[in-house]
């Protein structure tokens, strides 16, 4: 029982450790990519945008399955591997959307005066546009990392023998046993996003996620 | 000798000329405005300099080497945009002291060349403050410190007042040709407003459909347009097409549909072909219909189609014989609409242009 509640919350921690390395990861994609669509005009735009944010729109269960049969059946890819790529397909519309969206309320043209100063493209995109949206890429983090935890329907596919996410090891447990340590972890699970947001609401306010 | 020059320049966008085979040469410490409505192409030749646009064909010549495809951060010309522009997660000190660290300056060297700029420009004590507690004009001013401080070849300005409010704008205006003159450095200025142009530039460049139409000192400008665009834009209001134009000493004379008009012939009136005659609104003289009958010189008859009220003066429109004029005049007498007048025009105040 008790070795059951510690190898959860240990679980629990490595999981956020493996999360955060897929999160650094779709953040590697999601912000050049919410760069290049804020920044350019270019053919097809629209198009692209269609097809980062398209995760959201299909059902999780066709996706999952979707990403068994066509990536992990046909690769064969190991399960880390595969949970990896299916977590950074789905972060990745949120991560787009939010740090497009704090693009948008950025002014370009200070790039411009950072590159009239001396900057290279490279220099200026580190120096004036990153601190910029700064906030942006701390809200994408925060969201991604709880649609990323919550998921269950793309991660039951992904899962297999001794390898599990937090809430799939929740619902088997809820399966198998009947006694309140779903309640404690849900009860900690309550806090742990509290605090999160508690941490968000002091470096940007929460009215962030809602103006725009 | 010319600081920079613009050889035959063409710039296209969708299809679209922008600039055609467009030529400029700016000498070494003048400033120098472009002028033009919008959509005139004087902001894409200033973004053309700054080296943000690469221009399709032509050469961009500064010292007389080939500077077309040095990029923007190698060309050392400092730019002052419209809204600013400054990094508004920077402080006043770090937003100026940004391309002072990008040219690895020393650190006693770059607070020493900071504050100097930000006396230059009136801010002292403001560098610690952030760009979103300053005002338009305080934050135009450290857009100004932040370009100049790197000691720029070339100053650009992208219509810098035109998010001021208009007093704000005649004193920036006023500082602006003071540090430029004060640091005899060359400046680019473009503005679609008329009178800041004339007011602060050595020489002016009116732009029109992506060329120059005249690049002269103001007064010059002013006095002598020599197209109808340039007298236009600089409020020539009321033209007369004429048929004939005969050229005597010292005397110009013109027809139209019968009516004479005699004009004295200013040596430096450049335009020596042009049958079309510019008279500004001001310069106009307007009287009641004496009952002699016989129409004086340079007179036309008239009937006051439309009066409004301008505050200083009235303004009429007067309908003639060839056609409707625009004329202001004092407050002292005023017409009524439909009143029968006689126009007179000046000898000396018409411009004629092609």
């Amino acid at each position: 029982m008790r070795c059951k509640v510690i190898s959860t919350v240990f679980n629990l921690v490595l999981i956020s450790l493996k999360k955060f390395s897929i999160i650094s990861w779709a953040l590697l994609l999601g912000v050049p990519a919410a760069y290049a669509l804020s920044r350019f005009d270019f053919k097809g735009e629209s198009v692209i945008n269609a097809f980062f944010v398209s995760p959201i729109l299909i059902p999780g269960i066709v996706l999952g399955f979707a990403f068994l049969r066509f990536i992990v059946g046909t690769y064969q890819l190991p399960i880390y591997a595969a949970l990896f790529v299916g977590h950074t397909v789905i972060m990745l519309p949120f991560i787009i959307r939010v740090i497009s969206s704090s693009l948008s309320n950025f002014d370009f043209s200070i790039e411009v005066a950072a590159e009239s100063l001396g900057a290279s493209k490279l220099g200026t995109f580190f120096t004036v546009v990153l601190p910029n949206i700064r906030s942006g890429i701390l809200a994408a983090v925060m969201i991604a990392f709880l649609e990323s935890f919550n998921n269950v329907d793309i991660s039951v596919y992904m899962t297999g023998p001794g390898v599990s996410t937090f809430p799939i090891q929740m619902l088997t447990y809820v399966e198998n046993y009947f006694d309140p340590t779903i309640s404690a972890i849900s009860v900690l699970l309550m806090f742990i996003t509290a605090f999160f947001m508690f941490i968000v609401e002091r470096l940007m306010g929460l009215s962030y996620f809602t103006k725009r | 000798m010319a600081l920079f020059t613009l050889q035959d320049i063409s710039v296209a966008y969708n299809k679209q000329n922008i600039l055609k085979d467009f030529n400029l040469e700016i000498e070494k410490g003048k400033l120098v405005s472009l002028l033009g409505p919008s959509g005139c192409g004087k902001t894409t030749t200033l973004r053309l300099i700054a080296g943000v646009l690469q221009a399709n064909e032509g050469k961009f010549l500064f010292k007389e080497k080939d500077y077309t495809k040095v990029p923007v951060n190698k060309r050392n010309f400092g730019f002052v945009f419209q809204n600013y522009a400054l990094f508004p997660h920077l402080s006043i000190f770090d937003n100026i002291a940004f391309g002072l660290r990008l040219r690895k300056n020393a650190k006693s060297e770059i607070e020493k060349k900071v504050m100097n700029v930000l006396e230059i420009v009136n801010l002292k004590g403001f560098e610690k403050r952030y760009p979103q507690e300053l005002s338009g004009g305080q934050k135009q001013r450290v857009a100004i410190a932040r370009a100049l401080v790197i000691e720029p070849d070339i100053l650009l300005f992208d219509e810098p007042l035109s998010n001021l409010d208009a007093n704000l704008r005649v004193n920036m205006r006023v500082e602006i040709r003071r540090i430029q003159q004060e640091l005899g450095i060359t400046t680019v200025y473009v503005s679609h407003d008329q009178e800041e142009c004339f007011s602060i530039s050595d020489q002016v460049a009116i732009m029109n459909k992506g060329i120059i139409e005249q690049l002269s000192d103001p007064a010059t400008i002013y006095k002598y347009p020599e197209t109808k665009f340039v007298a236009d834009f600089i409020g020539f209001k009321n033209f007369i097409d004429f048929d004939k134009r005969k050229d005597h000493d010292g005397k110009i004379e013109l027809n139209k549909s019968g009516y004479s008009f005699v004009l004295h012939k200013d040596p430096q009136m450049s335009n020596s072909t042009g049958k079309i005659g510019g008279i500004r609104p001001d310069d106009l003289l307007i009287r009641e219909k004496d009952n002699k009958g016989a129409v004086q010189e340079n007179s036309l008859p008239g009937r006051v189609k439309v009066s409004t009220y301008l505050g200083r003066s009235y303004q009429y429109v007067v309908e003639t014989p060839i056609g409707d004029f625009t004329v202001n005049k004092e407050m002292a007498e005023s017409y009524r609409t439909g009143q029968e007048i006689i126009l007179e025009i000046p000898r000396n105040q018409m411009v004629l242009v092609d």
